[in-house]
């Protein structure tokens, strides 16, 4: 399973994802395949997928439960979820790459990984590729690279996305500012995280990539560990300052926050990452109580589940939403730990 | 905070008339909406008039070629501007120049640079893979050299003088011994080099007659 998987610089860096769009020859892309074609290449993917001593699954046949359990963990999106007739679904033996079928592009290779492993991640998922490259009839021309139906992917087809945490610069003047014209100049993007309804999601933040054109494979692996070297310098700095300027208000919301957290019974989504942030900003920076067992793991582990489990699309699309009740007792038993 | 005519959501702008609150929708349907010239007073009814009328309609406007679309799968030169998402391969063709244009503004480049299918890509530092290759153009040169040697017989101080000028600078060499390198690159088949070759020494002698 990915989750066992530890990267770097997991105090900033919560997950890294390298996500690669590869498409089948004579078959229309995703937005314009008739119910017929879907079946096809699920077949074909099938095939191929046997022949690799892969397992593959169909998304329209699991339980709920299944689904529920795969959206958790990162193996699925919220396309693939809502709408699961004619997608498939491919794990590999360790649980470490995701192979989803017709959910947006034929085929989307996924490998994720928690805190920053790049390199590693890029070439599990590139392997990957490759074997599907030598088993199926790819859409690939000399001019474009590979096709895929999104033209933002057209050429190397590889998008590398990283998760962070950013209260540090996020409290401090000016300093997202400074770094999105740092990341421009990599070609690279930062989003904010929003949850379902529109509101954005405090210190959470998205890192990828523009560029699938005029770049080789190893100068985007590079600029990308450029990109997370460049965030997780400038948050520290950020941190540390804010801590030295503030000492005492930074120490009061930290301990404030992870009593509301070990402690409270019902809890909103909203406030567990403003309450999480101050956390993250106050963790290394200071001393703190023995009694207190935290760690950048269990920290992650919370904005994960958070974010899986209550930024969902609403009742009315069939994804069991978790109420605050049971988002306080998950973040509890998390907390407590081996306490 | 509610539209209290439609019950709607407020969004940014506030509007009150009569003492009810209103959305902006509602402001607009209303005519009570002074987004266009709130600033300029209301001198321009008419220009406000106009504006919201093709606002209201801008749905409906239509500034591209919707009538163009992709012969296999049917996709809209519209629906591709809008999305950036193409249907088929073939739309790759049929909207050549636009996905041209798009992917210069987006990514500032056309060229692919990529790897090719089915060979994994090269991830590795700098420094290690130069030591590969030249490992391999050497290996290279040696086995051409090594079948040469049978049938053509090369004396063995050309040979080396050969392999020299592979990686020599031309610029400190004789003409003598540049034109029997050449001679001896087109007797192991590496044409390019021997091209190469016959071009310095062109220019060379091309040099010589201009300053004469």
């Amino acid at each position: 399973m990915w989750n066992n998987k530890n990267g770097s610089e997991t105090d900033i860096v919560i997950l890294t994802k390298v996500s690669i769009s590869r498409n089948i020859k004579g078959f229309p892309f995703c937005s314009k395949m008739s119910a017929s074609d879907k079946e096809s290449v699920c077949e074909i993917v099938n095939k191929a997928a046997t022949d690799m001593n892969l397992n593959f699954q169909r998304l329209d046949s699991i339980s709920k439960d299944e689904k529920d359990e795969k959206y958790r963990n990162y193996m699925i999106e919220n396309s693939a979820y809502v709408d699961s007739i004619g997608k498939g679904l491919i794990l590999d033996e360790k649980n470490n790459i995701s192979i989803v079928v017709n959910d947006g592009e034929h085929l989307k290779i996924n490998a994720l990984c928690n805190g920053a492993d790049i390199a590693g991640n890029y070439s599990l998922a590139d392997m990957m590729a490759s074997i599907f490259e030598i088993n199926l009839d790819i859409a690939y021309s000399d001019k474009y690279g590979f096709l895929t139906s999104d033209i933002e992917r057209m050429g190397t087809g590889v998008r590398i996305s990283n998760l962070v945490f950013l209260p540090g610069i996020e409290k401090t003047t000016d300093a997202l500012n400074t770094l999105a014209k740092r990341l421009r100049k990599y070609d690279w993007k930062i989003t904010a995280l929003k949850n379902s309804s529109g509101e954005k999601i405090p210190s959470l933040y998205c890192l990828y990539n523009v560029v699938t054109l005029g770049i080789t494979e190893k100068e985007l692996i590079s600029r990308a560990a450029g990109v997370v070297d460049d965030v997780v310098k400038l948050e520290r700095t950020c941190r540390k300052n804010i801590c030295q300027r503030k000492k005492k208000i930074v120490e009061d919301q930290f301990y404030r926050a992870y009593a509301t957290l070990r402690y409270a019974r019902r809890i909103d989504s909203q406030e567990v990452y403003s309450l999480l942030s101050w956390i993250r900003l106050g963790l290394g920076n200071f001393e703190i109580e023995e009694d207190i067992k935290l760690s950048d793991k269990k920290i992650n582990d919370i904005t994960k589940m958070m974010i899986r489990e209550t930024n969902s699309f609403g009742k009315s699309k069939g994804m069991s939403m978790v109420t605050v009740t049971e988002s306080a007792d998950s973040i509890r038993a998390i907390l407590k730990g081996d306490e | 905070m509610q539209c209290e005519r439609c019950g709607g959501p407020i969004g940014n702008r506030i509007t009150r008339i009569n003492g009810v609150t209103i959305c902006e929708k509602c402001a607009d349907s209303l005519g009570i909406n002074m987004s266009f010239g709130a600033g300029l007073g209301t001198d321009f009814p008419l220009l406000n008039g106009l504006t919201n009328a093709i606002m209201a309609s801008g749905a409906d406007l239509d500034f591209t070629k919707s009538k163009i679309s992709c012969p296999r799968c049917g996709t809209k030169q519209r629906e591709f501007e809008l999305n950036n998402k193409v249907g088929c391969i073939e739309c790759y063709n049929f909207f050549n120049d636009s996905i041209l244009n798009n992917m210069l503004r987006l990514q500032g480049s056309t060229e692919y640079m990529g790897r090719k299918p089915g060979v994994n890509a090269d991830i590795m530092p700098e420094i290690e893979i130069k030591e590969v290759e030249k490992t391999e153009s050497t290996e290279k040169a040696e086995n051409k050299t090594s079948e040469i040697k049978p049938t053509k017989k090369v004396p063995t101080d050309k040979k080396t003088l050969y392999e020299k000028l592979m990686k020599a600078d031309l610029g400190m060499i004789d003409d003598k011994d540049i034109e029997e390198a050449m001679k001896q690159a087109a007797a192991a088949e590496d044409y390019a080099f021997a091209a190469k070759l016959r071009d310095e020494l062109k220019s060379r002698k091309g040099g010589e007659n201009n300053v004469e």
